[in-house]
């Protein structure tokens, strides 16, 4: 199962972008173009996960979609090109989890949406990938019927690249990530673990090394080759 | 403040000059007078007393009598006559010479003396010298000596009063003159910190003035102005805010989608999505970029080349440039010609140069105002519709006319502003960039018309181009 977000953006560019990398990184993303679907849409179904939200919405204004949300345990990022401080706060003061500002990186948009998902218990505890099953609860970890003993950096290194599948993932980005932001150790580092998962487990071949770049979990099921045009 | 105390010296010391100039004339011309009247007064006495004198000294003997006399005898007598006859302060000349003298003086070279008076300082004290000739006695003359020292002094005396008093009222009046022009330079002042105040950008405090001349007016022109800069720079502060603004979103996408293309694997289809997303995106920035420019072009330059145009085909040219989608969409698009009586007389968009409608302007900035109202038009569409064009030369209007989404009454007043558009998401699904009104207004402006937008939510816009003179 993967986690349903909804994304309520009126742009039709912005949207596609987001929803299209949501769901090459593992998610299941809804769009939805204004208010009143968006309120349509929470009113039928309570199955949602996070709710990513513009605050400039046509018909109805996003600040007006918190509270609906948030009384059906929907956790909100508000998403806006308004940078200025009051409406952040207001957002923030009204329920809304995170924020964050356009443009952004993809990247730390999946990070946050992690991170709120992780806070709010939303998260899927069970992460699985071909025959390999990951409980994020237990810390266990599985590869068809053997159970595969993990050092704890292996297995936050794994839950990392399982969250954000397809996304290239630099080894900054994933020292911060996995080690922590304090971690002073350099980035052989995270060499190091991810030869020990490829060693350890087979289905840790799909991480891919992406020259100069980082690292990268190809899941192919995740990418659609189908895409609706604009 | 040095400039104005500058001009204060400068007008105060003008006017002292000239005040003093006049009195001291004024002054030596008066003291003058008076001691001439007075010392002609006195004299006029002396000559008077003199005359009795004669009168009384011609009784000592007859004419005749004393010419008979031989010349030593008849002086001697004469001098002893004069004594008797007259005081001290005469004296008795004999043609140039004196025979008698009975003043305290010497007397020296008398036939200087003319008919008149004369006064002679001697020392401290002042003479009134006259002279008179014997009434029966040819060439003999009697010489009147007086000490009008007294007289001289008391002129004096006026004189130094006469000094005072003028230094006096000078003083005050030299006083008043400076108080009242301070104060009234003191609004020069006021003037001059006023332009400071708006040379620094402070456009909130404004000068009052309740003097009613050329610098009411003067302050009249810099509040105004104050005002219209303020404006001005309201105005462009809030267009580059709504531009800075509008631009998060294409760029947001632009950004996102050459993020997404360098960092997340895509399928080729969503590869080839995302760099047309990419090349939508800066479209529309190049689109804003070009309206901005247009907009911001006439800040610069209000000087345009006006020429005679033709509307009819400046409308032909707009339908020709939007035949395809005008088609495609089954919008019906019709050009009116509406002459005095009000009897519409439809144009054929076929027939080209058909004498219409004739205005002078910028041939293609009336293009681009009305291709930007029927552009509008065809968006408030949102499919099938009619758009009419309907032209009154006699009243120098033009009307762009649609039965679409209309606009409502709340957003009427501000749809000429950059970047406000009524709904936005429609506007960015058509590609909008909410500048289209604002360029109208702007090209409106330039061409001396006025625009008039009358619309009704769902049933439709009207709006009127009206040409404010036909020069």
């Amino acid at each position: 199962m993967k986690n349903r977000i909804l994304v309520i953006e009126d742009d039709m560019d912005i949207s596609n972008l987001i929803c299209m990398n949501l769901e090459a990184a593992g998610y299941e993303a809804t769009p939805l173009y204004n208010g009143s679907q968006a309120e349509e849409f929470i009113e039928r179904r309570a199955d949602c996960d996070l709710a990513l939200l513009d605050l400039m919405l046509p018909q109805k204004d996003g600040f007006s979609l918190i509270e609906p949300l948030t009384r059906r345990q929907i956790p909100v990022i508000c998403l806006t090109a308004k940078a200025d401080v009051v409406s952040k706060v207001q957002g923030l003061k009204m329920g809304a989890e995170d924020y964050m500002v356009k443009p952004f990186e993809i990247l730390e948009l999946l990070v946050r949406i992690e991170k709120v998902l992780s806070r709010t218990g939303k998260e899927k505890s069970v992460l699985k990938f071909q025959k390999l099953k990951v409980d994020l609860k237990s810390h266990k970890v599985w590869e068809g019927e053997n159970e595969i003993y993990l050092k704890p950096m292996e297995f936050r290194l794994l839950t990392v690249f399982l969250q954000n599948r397809n996304v290239m993932l630099p080894r900054d980005k994933l020292l911060d990530l996995v080690w922590g932001e304090e971690f002073l150790g350099e980035s052989r580092t995270v060499d190091v673990h991810v030869a020990k998962l490829r060693k350890k487990l087979k289905a840790c071949e799909a991480i891919i090394t992406v020259p100069r770049g980082g690292y990268l979990f190809e899941d192919d099921e995740t990418i659609r080759e189908e895409w609706k045009t604009p | 403040m040095e400039n104005a105390l500058r001009i204060k010296t400068k007008i105060i010391g003008l006017v002292a000059g000239v005040l003093f100039g006049a009195c001291a004339f004024c002054g030596t011309f008066a003291i003058n007078q008076y001691m001439n009247a007075s010392v002609r007064k006195l004299a006029d006495v002396e000559m008077e007393k003199l005359e009795l004198a004669n009168r009384a000294f011609s009784q000592v003997g007859t004419k005749e009598d004393l010419e008979e006399m031989d010349e030593a005898a008849r002086d001697a007598y004469l001098k002893y006559q004069f004594e008797r006859c007259y005081q001290e302060g005469y004296a008795l000349l004999k043609g140039q010479e004196c025979i008698k003298n009975m003043t305290k003086y010497e007397i020296t070279a008398p036939e200087a003396l003319g008919e008149e008076y004369v006064v002679q300082q001697l020392g401290k004290t002042y003479l009134l010298i006259l002279k008179k000739e014997l009434p029966f006695l040819k060439d003999f003359w009697v010489l009147s000596v007086q000490d009008i020292t007294s007289t001289w002094e008391e002129g004096k005396e006026q004189a130094k009063w006469y000094l005072v008093v003028f230094l006096f009222v000078f003083a005050c009046s030299i006083t008043v003159a400076a108080v009242v022009i301070g104060h009234m330079l003191e609004s020069l002042v006021e003037l001059r910190d006023q332009a400071e105040r708006i040379k620094n950008g402070d456009f909130d405090k404004k000068v009052v003035l309740t003097s009613k001349d050329e610098l009411k007016d003067l302050s009249d022109s810099l509040n105004r102005m104050s005002d219209q800069l303020q404006q001005q720079i309201e105005d462009l502060e809030f267009l580059l805010g709504s531009m800075a603004h509008e631009m998060k979103t294409p760029l947001t996408s632009i950004i996102g989608y050459a993020d997404s293309l360098l960092h997340v694997r895509l399928s080729d289809q969503q590869k080839e999505q995302s760099l047309a997303a990419i090349c939508r995106s800066a479209g529309r920035l190049d689109e804003m970029s070009g309206k901005l420019l247009q907009l911001l072009g006439f800040y610069e330059n209000e000087e345009i080349v006006k020429e005679p145009v033709e509307l009819v085909d400046v409308m032909m040219w707009i339908y020709e440039e939007n035949r395809e989608t005008l088609i495609d969409k089954g919008i019906d698009f019709k050009i009116v010609l509406e002459n005095s009586v009000g009897v519409q007389e439809e144009t054929g968009l076929e027939q080209k140069g058909v004498k219409g409608m004739t205005v002078q302007g910028d041939p293609m900035l009336l293009v681009s105002l009305f291709s930007n109202l029927v552009s509008n038009s065809i968006k408030a569409l949102e499919g099938t519709g009619k758009i009419q064009i309907i032209l009154i030369p006699e009243k120098h209007k033009v009307c762009v006319q649609d039965d679409g989404v209309g606009i409502p009454s709340k957003d009427l007043p501000h749809v000429t502003k950059a970047f406000y558009m009524v709904d936005k998401s429609r506007s960015r699904r058509q590609k909008g960039s909410g500048l289209g009104l604002a360029l109208v207004q702007r090209i409106s402006k330039v061409h001396n018309a006025r625009i008039e937008i009358e619309s009704r939510l769902g049933e439709g816009t009207k709006v009127w181009i009206c040409f404010l003179s036909s020069d």
